[in-house]
Parts: structure tokens; C-alpha cells; sequence
């Protein structure tokens, strides 16, 4: 699923982000990240769903190397990648339900074909009642559950979350790591990056740690 | 709710409005401009084409008004003699009245009684098997006094020239509206672009292929372009009729433009002319604004 071999990472010219990452995912896993903030978690998600490369090392991602995409090919990755972003990034414009909706529309489906499975998710995160409401009139918590609702809505083999419970109170962050452990249960690869200790120990993922400077420990 | 999304699901680039309509406006002005050029082009073409028609199956001869010459003799010499040439159809000479009256605009009534007045024979040529004019004014001038023949032939030339340094211009001036209006699409299509980045890169993150983003761009450009186009039509087919009713063209005069619309199809290929207007806009304004994009979101990965 997952293959990085001594990869090295950073933002332009400026310092590593990463350094010598070793890491392996196997198909069904499921994994925690977890370091301090600053420390690369959402730089290390970047490079897996396809929006950095690495100046150094080997990163391949569902068994195809990083550096080697055209923009059909990325595409077409990204569609089996399910990504919740650490800053949500709905379409304002659009209503809850289009925008958990938009993957399925990307892919090709007409919009309208998946009502259900789109009011099932959002009936899920408990925010069926809000289906035509705009992002800009929910709470962080609520948007956070939107962005979940979209990253899984088209079934994905590989879910990257970043912090996807770190706006929402300890129920709530429960309810949704159900929702993860019941995908992975189903065969679903799980990369779920927190802070939260008590969440990990509650599901029995094994840890990465990404450590200052750049590497991880396993 | 279902149904609503269903039936009328949100436009996936929405900051485009106000860039999309200053395009229209822009574009509508182009093809009205474009159309008023297209319609130039065809009359100035027909008209060429008709008066050289009508130049090319007839010929005139002169007989010039000598003192110590009997006129009449000469004139009957030379219809004899141009009858009796290979080519000609028929051959008649106007009388001396006719003539004259060809004079009255420009010298007045009764002036032109004692002036010397050529007389004038009007020769109807068979276009497919022409007479040798070299050989029929040779023979002329050797046989008849004070005598000269017009083909027409210098006429028809200057005509051809001026019809092709007239279409040149035209087509000129077609081709660059086509250019500004690539120019001012592929503007738009970068405005657009940038008002809708963080929308174009989330797409991007979900999965969507450029194919896909572009479509959504597509319709509104199609829209565009299409509207644009038919309002320029539409305009520049107005002014044409103005000119026509307006500008005293119904009266028979020399710019005959109703003879000419039955004329070897004129009509319709003003319609077949204007109709290319709203078709090139169209086109201009889905290709350029795609390959914009396209060349946007390469560049961007
Ligand atoms: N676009 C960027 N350009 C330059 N530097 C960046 C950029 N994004 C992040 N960084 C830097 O990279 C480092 C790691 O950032 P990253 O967002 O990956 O941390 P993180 O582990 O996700 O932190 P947090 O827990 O706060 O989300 C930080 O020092 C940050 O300043
Ligand atoms: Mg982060």
C-alpha cells in the first residue's frame, strides 16, 4: 500500500521536513501518527496523497512510485484515496450534501446517482438534518465530520485522516473512530495522524511517531 | 431535498459570473463587428462578380463624328462587318437620340443636338466561344473611319483588382477580430481561473481529471460564446437592413442590392456567412478557454 524508503522531504529550499523515513503499510492496516505539532505529520500525508515529492529516496503509494504520475494517472489515484484535510477544505458554494457528493461527481458519477449512500454518511456524522445548509453555517466540529463524510463516500482502498477527531468533543470522537475501525474491519487501509492517546489505546492501532528533525520511530 | 439536488445540482465553478459577462459583452461587440465585415466582404465579392458578368457578354464600338464623313455608310460598314464575325450574337447600333441622352446628365437638355455626338453599336457576345477582338478591330480600323472598339476588358480587370484588394481587407480585418477574441477569451479564462483556485485544487485533491474540470468550464464558456454570437448576428444583420431600407437602396439605383440577393444565391449565403459568426465565437471562446485551463492545471502539478 504503502512504500517509503529513506525518502527526504521539504518545502522548497528550505530545511527537511523529512529525513530517512523508512515506512511500510500493508494492505488492511491500520496506523496512527502521531508527533509534536510542526513535526510533519500533514507534510508526510501531503507526500502520500500525491501534492509533494520528495528530493530524496523512494515513496510509492498503492504500488506506484510518486515521481512517476501524469496529472490522468494522479487522478486516477487519488480517486481510490479517501483524504481528510487537517483544514477541511469544503466548496462553500456548495451545499453539505454536493460537497460529500463531489467525489462521486469527480469520478464521473451524475449528480443525484448516490442520494443514498450520501444521506446514509451524513446520517452517520449526525448531520442529516443539515444536508442543505452551507459549510459557512456549521461549527468546526460539524465541518470536520462533512470533510470525513467526503473522504469516505466513495468507498476508498486507503484513508488518510489528519486529525479527523480534533475538533469535536470525546463522543463525538468516538462515534467517528467507529467509523474508521468499521472501514478497516471491511479492508480499508487506515492512516489516521492525532494527538489523541486516548483514542489510540481505545482501538489497538499500532503507532508511528514522527520525531523532531524528520524521522520516524515505529 | 434529493430531488432538488438532483434536478438542479450547483455549478461547481461559481466565481466566473461577472468574468463571463464582461466576455459577452466584449464578444457580442466582436461579432457584430465580425458579421458587419462578413456581409462587406460577400457584397463586395457579388458585386465584382456581377458587374463583370454583365461586362463579359458585351462590347461596345465607336464610331467618332468626322466632318467630311458620311456617317451613316460607315455605321452600316461596320454592323456589316460585325455581324458577319465569328462570336457575335447580335449587333445593333444605337441611334443618334440614344446617344445623346447618355450625354444629358452631364451637358443638359437640348445642349447636346449640335454637338458631334458618337454613335455607338452595342455588340451581345457568346461568352463560350468569344470573337477574336485583335482580328475584329484590325479589320475595323482598316475598313472604317474614325472607329474604336471597347471589350470592356480594361474594365473588367480594374474590377477584379479592386474586388480582390477589397476582399483582402476584409478578410483582414476578420482575422483580426479572430485574434482579439482569442486574446480576450484566453484573459478571461485566466480570470476565471484565478477566482476559482482553491476550488480547482480541491477538485484536483478529490480526483478529478482535467477532462473533468474543464467541462465544468466548458458550459459556461459555450454559453458565453453561443450568446455572444447570435447577439452580434442578430445586430449586424439589423444594421445591414437598415442601410438597405434606410439608405435608398430599394430604388433601383446602381447598388441594386435586391436584384442582388437574387442573384446566384446571395441571400442565402449572407444567411450561410452570418450563421459562421455565433459558430466561430462558440468555438473560440470553449477551445481557447479549455486549453487554458488544461495548460493551467499541467503546469500546476
Ligand atoms: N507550505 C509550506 N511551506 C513551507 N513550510 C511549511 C509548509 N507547510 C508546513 N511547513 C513547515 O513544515 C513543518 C511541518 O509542518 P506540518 O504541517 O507537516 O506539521 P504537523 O505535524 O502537521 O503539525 P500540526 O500537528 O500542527 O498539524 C512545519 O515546521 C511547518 O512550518
Ligand atoms: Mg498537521
Amino acid at each position: 500500500m504503502i512504500e517509503l524508503e529513506n525518502v527526504g522531504l521539504a518545502y522548497g529550499n528550505g530545511p527537511d521536513i523529512l529525513q530517512n523515513v523508512y515506512l511500510h503499510i500493508g494492505r488492511g492496516d491500520l496506523r496512527f501518527l502521531t508527533g509534536a505539532s510542526g513535526s510533519g505529520k500533514s507534510t508526510l500525508l501531503r507526500l502520500l496523497f500525491l501534492a509533494l515529492q520528495p528530493h530524496q529516496g523512494m515513496a510509492r503509494v498503492l504500488g506506484k512510485d510518486v515521481a512517476s504520475h501524469t496529472p490522468q494517472s494522479r487522478a486516477r489515484l487519488r480517486r481510490k484515496l479517501g483524504v481528510v484535510f487537517q483544514d477541511f477544505r469544503l466548496l462553500d458554494h456548495l451545499t453539505i450534501f454536493e460537497n460529500v457528493e463531489l467525489p462521486l461527481r469527480a469520478a464521473g458519477g451524475e449528480p443525484g446517482k448516490h442520494t443514498n449512500d450520501v444521506n446514509d454518511l451524513l446520517d452517520w456524522v449526525g448531520l442529516k438534518e443539515r444536508a442543505r445548509d452551507f459549510p459557512n453555517t456549521l461549527s468546526g466540529g460539524e465541518k470536520q465530520r462533512v470533510a470525513i463524510a467526503r473522504a469516505v463516500v466513495t468507498k476508498p482502498e486507503l484513508i488518510l485522516a489528519d486529525e479527523p477527531t480534533g475538533n469535536v468533543d470525546p463522543a463525538m470522537a468516538k462515534r467517528l473512530l467507529r467509523l474508521f475501525l468499521e472501514l478497516n474491519r471491511l479492508g480499508t487501509t487506515v492512516l489516521f495522524a492525532t494527538h489523541d492517546k486516548h483514542l489510540i489505546e481505545r482501538s489497538g492501532g499500532q503507532v508511528i511517531h514522527l520525531m523532531p528533525g524528520g524521522r520516524l520511530s515505529q | 431535498m434529493t430531488t432538488a439536488s438532483k434536478l438542479n445540482p450547483s455549478p461547481i465553478f461559481p466565481n466566473a459570473a461577472a468574468h463571463l459577462r464582461s466576455l459577452a459583452m466584449t464578444m457580442a461587440v466582436m461579432c457584430y463587428l465580425a458579421g458587419l465585415a462578413v456581409v462587406s466582404l460577400l457584397i463586395v465579392q457579388h458585386t465584382a462578380r456581377a458587374w463583370a458578368e454583365g461586362l463579359s457578354h458585351e462590347a461596345t464600338v465607336q464610331l467618332q463624328h468626322l466632318s467630311n464623313v458620311d456617317e451613316e455608310q460607315e455605321l452600316t460598314k461596320a454592323l456589316a462587318l460585325i455581324k458577319s464575325t465569328r462570336g457575335v450574337i447580335s449587333a445593333a447600333a444605337l441611334d443618334k437620340s440614344a446617344g445623346a441622352k447618355l450625354l444629358e446628365p452631364w451637358l443638359g437638355k437640348g445642349v447636346t443636338d449640335d454637338l458631334p455626338i458618337p454613335r455607338l453599336i452595342r455588340i451581345a457576345i457568346d461568352e463560350h466561344n468569344p470573337p477574336d477582338f485583335a482580328q475584329l478591330e484590325a479589320t475595323l480600323t482598316a475598313k472604317v473611319k474614325g472607329v474604336s472598339l471597347d471589350t470592356h476588358r480594361r474594365w473588367q480587370a480594374q474590377l477584379s483588382r479592386m474586388g480582390t484588394s477589397l476582399v483582402f481587407l476584409a478578410s483582414l480585418i476578420l482575422a483580426l477580430i479572430t485574434l482579439a477574441s482569442v486574446i480576450l477569451v484566453s484573459y478571461t479564462a485566466r480570470g476565471v481561473i484565478a477566482a476559482n483556485t482553491a476550488i480547482i485544487e480541491v477538485l484536483e485533491l478529490v480526483g478529478a481529471e482535467p477532462r473533468f474540470i474543464s467541462r465544468q468550464n466548458d458550459k459556461q464558456f459555450f454559453t458565453t460564446g453561443l450568446f455572444a454570437g447570435v447577439i452580434g448576428m442578430f445586430a449586424s444583420l439589423l444594421t445591414c437592413a437598415a442601410v438597405y431600407y434606410g439608405g435608398g437602396f430599394t430604388d433601383g439605383s446602381a447598388m441594386d442590392l435586391g436584384a442582388m440577393f437574387n442573384f446566384e444565391n446571395f441571400g442565402e449565403r449572407v444567411i450561410a456567412g452570418l450563421a459562421l459568426v455565433p459558430l466561430l465565437a462558440t468555438l473560440i471562446a470553449v477551445w481557447v478557454s479549455r486549453l487554458t485551463l488544461l495548460q493551467h492545471l499541467k503546469k500546476n502539478s
